[in-house]
């Protein structure tokens, strides 16, 4: 961009660029590291019972036991594919029905006692109704996880394709666009922002799914492996089934805050 | 109801530009909103001709119904009485484009498809509609912004890209709703000279609406005042001030001054009339 007489926006960010350490940054580090210390060391000096709560140190040479056994590898692979299959038979089908309901009038007529009547329900009291039309099976298994994704998706999408702003829809019409122009230029990517962030919640609450549905109903995964362990009171195993699922919650949200960045650049962001 | 009791103003034939075919014919034009407890008449039995290239302002106080006007003109909403004519395009252009505040931008465009909007909707191919808007770009002082976001360009510029967009898709009137209103001062000024210079290249109709009587009397062929709810035309006044003018020298300018102080004149009592609606009081 050359120069001009005129303010010049901020130049946006190409290639790596060394962060500076903000507070928030140096903090995002400090922060858990000094309360893993301060565990460490009142469960060495006996403040802490290290029968119940293991030592980090002794958690992290579990893990590294489990990784070499592959019985980690396995249960976090089955657990990521619960995961990702639950996420998308929740959210696409979620997303498709919201954005009908919200540029519709006789859909959401239709579908919104539905989604009332239901939605209010704790998701957890579906599950044996799911398991009675399915049966006990992998894919009971996804579509419990596959619930939460897809309220959260159906109820923001419908309202967030519902609430654009008046203005742009005053523009479009007065440019005389046509229907499809309008769902697809306009009303879509005015609503993304808030579907992100619906995806997001989503993400969530599949990871929440996926860890419940492992707990009662499975034989494997990282849900299992936390509740197991600590019926035969394996602590130590429990607790490094609880550390993998925050690493991988970590990363997920890490990936998808770096995937919303790449999808709306257009946002403003603080 | 309330008002002043003068009756409107007919336009003088003698100022006015030449009628033999008006590019707009508004004859007893009048708008009902449905409320919900009650009916509010927003515009009551307007008649204005707007002749070829002629640039109108229209001013009066908030709620006069002058956007209402601008909205029916731009096929948003239809008049409950009267007819409207526009004459009807020609060479393929569409008949009108309507420029809003700088919130109508979009966001998630780039500057160049912004400017460009319009004419994607009216099918223009990829190529043409670009290097259209990109003119138009550039004689907004924006050539260098096209690939920025709207969000990274100031509120000034904003307006400019919203100015690109209409100007861009080349209609036969332009119909703008207070444009410059949340623009501050000095902006609103760089503004009105870089429309006024843009327009002089096109010299298309305009209807510009403004709650500001420095910016209708700077930019206008005709002023016209309207009253305080409901919106009739109070008056038109002429404004004879040279072309190409130069809006930052004009208030130096004692043709300008008093002009201003002729359109004031009628304004004055429709603010004050709409400020005693607005403080629960009965107008006299």
């Amino acid at each position: 961009m050359s120069q001009s007489t005129m303010t010049l926006p901020r130049p946006r960010p190409h290639g790596l660029r060394f962060p500076s350490l903000t507070r928030e940054r140096v903090f995002a580090v400090v922060s858990p590291v000094a309360l893993l210390v301060i565990w460490e060391i009142l469960s060495r000096t006996g403040v802490l019972d290290p029968r119940i709560f293991s030592r980090p140190s002794a958690v992290v040479q579990l893990m590294a036991t489990m990784l070499v056994s592959g019985q980690l590898a396995t249960d976090t692979g089955v657990t990521l594919a619960r995961l990702f299959v639950g996420s998308i038979v929740g959210t696409i089908p979620g997303l498709l029905i919201g954005l009908t309901i919200g540029l519709f009038r006789t859909p959401r007529a239709v579908i919104n006692p539905l989604v009332s009547a239901t939605y209010g329900l704790p998701r957890v009291a579906l599950f044996p109704l799911v398991l009675l039309i399915v049966g006990l099976n992998e894919t009971s298994n996804i579509i419990m996880i596959a619930l939460g994704p897809f309220f959260t998706m159906l109820i923001a999408t419908a309202a967030a394709v519902g609430n654009v702003e008046p203005i742009y829809l005053k523009v479009a019409r007065s440019f005389k666009v046509n229907t499809r122009d309008l769902y697809l230029k306009v009303v879509l990517p005015a609503a993304l922002p808030i579907i992100f962030s619906a995806f997001r919640v989503s993400l969530g609450l599949a990871l929440l799914g996926v860890v419940a549905v492992e707990f009662l109903m499975t034989n494997n995964g990282l849900g299992y492996l936390i509740w197991h362990s600590w019926q035969i009171l394996s602590l130590g195993q429990s607790m490094v089934g609880l550390v993998t699922t925050g690493v991988i919650a970590y990363l997920l949200f890490i990936l998808l805050d770096q995937a919303e960045r790449r999808a709306l650049p257009w946002v403003e962001r603080t | 109801m309330m008002g002043s009791t003068s009756a409107p103003n007919e336009v003088d034939a003698s100022t006015a530009e030449p009628m033999a075919s008006p590019m707009v014919e508004i004859r007893g034009l009048s708008k009902l909103f449905q409320g919900r407890r009650h009916e509010v008449l927003a515009l009551d039995n307007v008649d204005l001709d707007i002749g070829r290239g002629e640039f109108v302002c229209v001013v009066g106080p908030s709620g006069c119904g002058k956007t209402t006007l601008l909205n029916i003109l731009g096929g948003l909403e239809t008049a409950t009485r009267g007819t409207l004519r526009i004459a009807p395009p020609t060479g393929g252009r569409p008949q009108v484009s309507i420029v809003f505040q700088e919130q109508g931008v979009f966001p998630w465009m780039s500057v160049l498809d912004n400017a460009a909007f319009g004419l994607a909707a009216r099918g223009v191919g990829r190529a043409d509609r670009q290097r259209v808007a990109h003119e138009m770009l550039a004689k907004m002082g924006l050539a260098h912004f096209e690939r920025a976001y709207p969000r990274e360009l100031s509120g000034g510029m904003r307006q400019r890209v919203n100015l690109a967009r209409a100007f861009a898709n080349d209609p036969e009137m332009l119909l703008m709703d207070e444009p410059f209103a949340s623009l501050d001062e000095q902006t609103k000024l760089l503004l009105q000279e870089e429309l006024l210079h843009v327009w002089e290249g096109t010299r298309k109709t305009v209807l510009f609406i403004t709650h500001s009587l420095e910016e209708a009397v700077r930019l206008a062929d005709r002023v016209v005042v309207m009253t305080a709810r409901p919106g009739r035309i109070k008056a038109v006044v002429p404004i004879s001030l040279e072309r190409p003018r130069d809006v930052l020298e004009m208030p130096s300018n004692p043709e300008y001054l008093r002009l201003h102080a002729q359109v004031w004149e009628h304004l004055r009592e429709e603010v004050l009339a709409a400020r005693g609606e607005d403080m629960g009081g009965t107008p006299q």
